[in-house]
């Protein structure tokens, strides 16, 4: 169920941004070709990110299915609103109020490093993402309209794979994360790795194509270039947040690079509204997240 | 979608679409090539040879027609240029006004104008007002293929059609106004109908002109 909601709130972000250059179906099975890849190869370096790393993994069970469930009820309610949410947000949010319910020791440390690397992220990949799209600006000015838009297509479909690639090492590979708790034994765990990825598959296919619009068209207008620099720089801020098992918010990340890359030049396009609706609800969401999974948490120690 | 497919959709759809654009604007540039004509038959009184070149004219533009709407279907249903789709539809639809203009400018044929009222008009060069309404189409056929080259080379060629577009325009206005003094009394239908005439052909630069300026728009946002 969680994997099927983020596979429906976040392939927008990679499909979404392709609608222009290529078909929505061609885009949609790039990022699922790049979600599997990076799920099945660097899903591991999340395993222990939360459970271990951010709250003790002596987290009692109940604890563990409470912030599961309510990072799934969050992620739910705010993809039926089609809003790109992050799951890192809703996760955080949601393991951080049951252990606080349950006086499960927390790693504040980590938690700050969370925190920080939020609030930080889309202003570095839009830093990032501004200095990339002046490098590309300057390489394509001498080239023929016919071979910027064929290089920039062939550039996007390779970081598209890689940003998709990255979500599934981090996102998916977090998902996987929580499998480890019902059993070790590695043929099941490989038979949760691949039911994990089928359903986020069957969210992106069924039901990415509406959160795409939201991305693609109400939020900022980008040229080919400034889509090409927004992505790569998301692409690149991601891969180093997850090689240090940050669970990274890539809907944080690809926004900043899309913002970045919307200002680098006048006159640029921006829905402020919808990208102030954006900010407040990350931080709402992972506060409500937080107190959900503690009021839940607690009712249900006390129950059982 | 086969091997070759994938190919070409990463690399050669786009010159592809060009060249067809290309290859458009030729053939519409050929029905003012062939209203020249009609109008060097016009001046010889050949009334015959001025019908036989307004069918001919027809025919280029309804072939114009077809491949203009098989160019915008595929435009529309595939996925090239990404976000100038949009203008290079405007282009095509400008391209095919060029033929379409070209077409309405010979029903001059129409109407068996009096051979002094003709020759009234012709005291003009009225040759190369329509000459010098074609030469801003093929500056826009430069452009279009300059596309395929470089930015500055397109922005240069935009500036030269917009220049010989007002040239153009000047003379039209010089051979209308000597129409208008009407020196041998001609029927005002007459005079109406050939300054039409002269209006129409005008159209072709027009719509040229308007190709350059989609031709600009293409330059800005393809390399913003």
């Amino acid at each position: 169920m969680f994997a099927f909601v983020f596979g429906w709130n976040n392939s927008g972000l990679t499909a979404g941004n392709l609608s222009n250059l290529i078909n929505y179906k061609l885009a949609l099975s790039l990022t699922l070709a790049g979600v599997f890849a990076g799920f099945a190869i660097a899903g591991r370096s999340m395993s222990s990110s939360i459970l271990g790393k951010l709250v003790s993994s002596a987290l009692p069970m109940t604890a563990i299915f409470t912030a599961l469930f309510v990072s799934v009820l969050m992620l739910l309610i705010l993809t039926l609103l089609r809003l790109p949410v992050s799951l890192s947000n809703c996760t955080v949010g949601a393991f951080l109020g049951a252990a606080l319910a349950s006086n499960t020791q927390i790693n504040f440390i980590f938690l700050l490093e969370i925190f920080g690397s939020w609030i930080a992220v889309p202003f570095v990949c839009a830093l990032t993402s501004f200095i990339i799209y002046v490098a590309v600006a300057r390489v394509e000015k001498s080239r023929s309209l016919v071979k910027v838009v064929r290089g920039n297509r062939i550039v996007l479909l390779l970081v598209v794979f890689f940003v998709s690639f990255t979500l599934g090492a981090n996102n998916l590979g977090l998902i996987d994360s929580f499998a480890s708790i019902a059993t070790t034994v590695p043929l099941i765990l490989v038979i949760f790795g691949i039911a994990i990825f089928g359903a986020a598959a069957v969210g992106m296919v069924l039901f990415g194509k509406m959160i795409a619009q939201v991305v693609g068209d109400k939020i900022v207008g980008l040229s080919q270039m400034k889509t090409l620099a927004a992505m790569l720089a998301s692409a690149i801020v991601t891969t180093v947040l997850t090689v240090f098992s940050v669970p990274v918010s890539l809907t944080q990340v690809v926004i900043g690079g899309m913002l970045g890359a919307g200002i680098s030049r006048r006159p640029s396009v921006t829905n402020t509204r919808e990208i102030g609706i954006l900010f407040v609800g990350w931080a709402l969401v992972t506060v409500a997240s937080t107190g959900l999974a503690f009021f839940l948490s607690l009712v249900i120690m006390r129950t059982i | 979608m086969s091997i070759r497919n994938f190919f070409s959709f990463l690399g050669n759809g786009e010159q592809q679409i060009l060249d067809r654009v290309s290859k458009l604007l030729d053939n519409s540039i050929d029905t003012s090539r062939h209203l020249l004509a009609l109008a060097g038959y016009l001046k010889n009184y050949d009334y015959d040879a001025v019908n036989r070149e307004y069918a001919t004219i027809a025919d280029l533009e309804e072939q114009v027609a077809q491949e203009h709407r098989s160019l915008v279907r595929e435009l529309c249903t595939g996925s090239f240029f990404g976000g100038i789709r949009e203008d290079l539809l405007t282009l095509l639809e400008l391209i095919s006004n060029i033929s379409d203009t070209s077409k309405r400018a010979a029903r001059v044929h129409e109407r068996q104008v009096p051979k002094d009222v003709v020759d009234y008009l012709f005291k003009d060069d009225v040759e190369l007002f329509i000459s010098t309404c074609i030469s801003v189409a093929e500056l826009l056929l430069q452009g279009i293929e300059a596309l395929g080259k470089n930015k500055e080379e397109v922005l240069s060629i935009a500036e030269k059609v917009e220049a010989m577009e007002t040239k153009a325009d000047t003379m039209k206005y010089a051979i209308i106004q000597h129409l208008f003094k009407n020196e041998i009394n001609a029927k005002s239908l007459d005079i109406v109908m050939l300054k039409d005439f002269l209006e129409t052909a005008d159209d072709v630069a027009d719509n040229s002109e308007n190709g350059s300026d989609v031709l600009l728009i293409l330059v800005a946002k393809g390399y913003s």
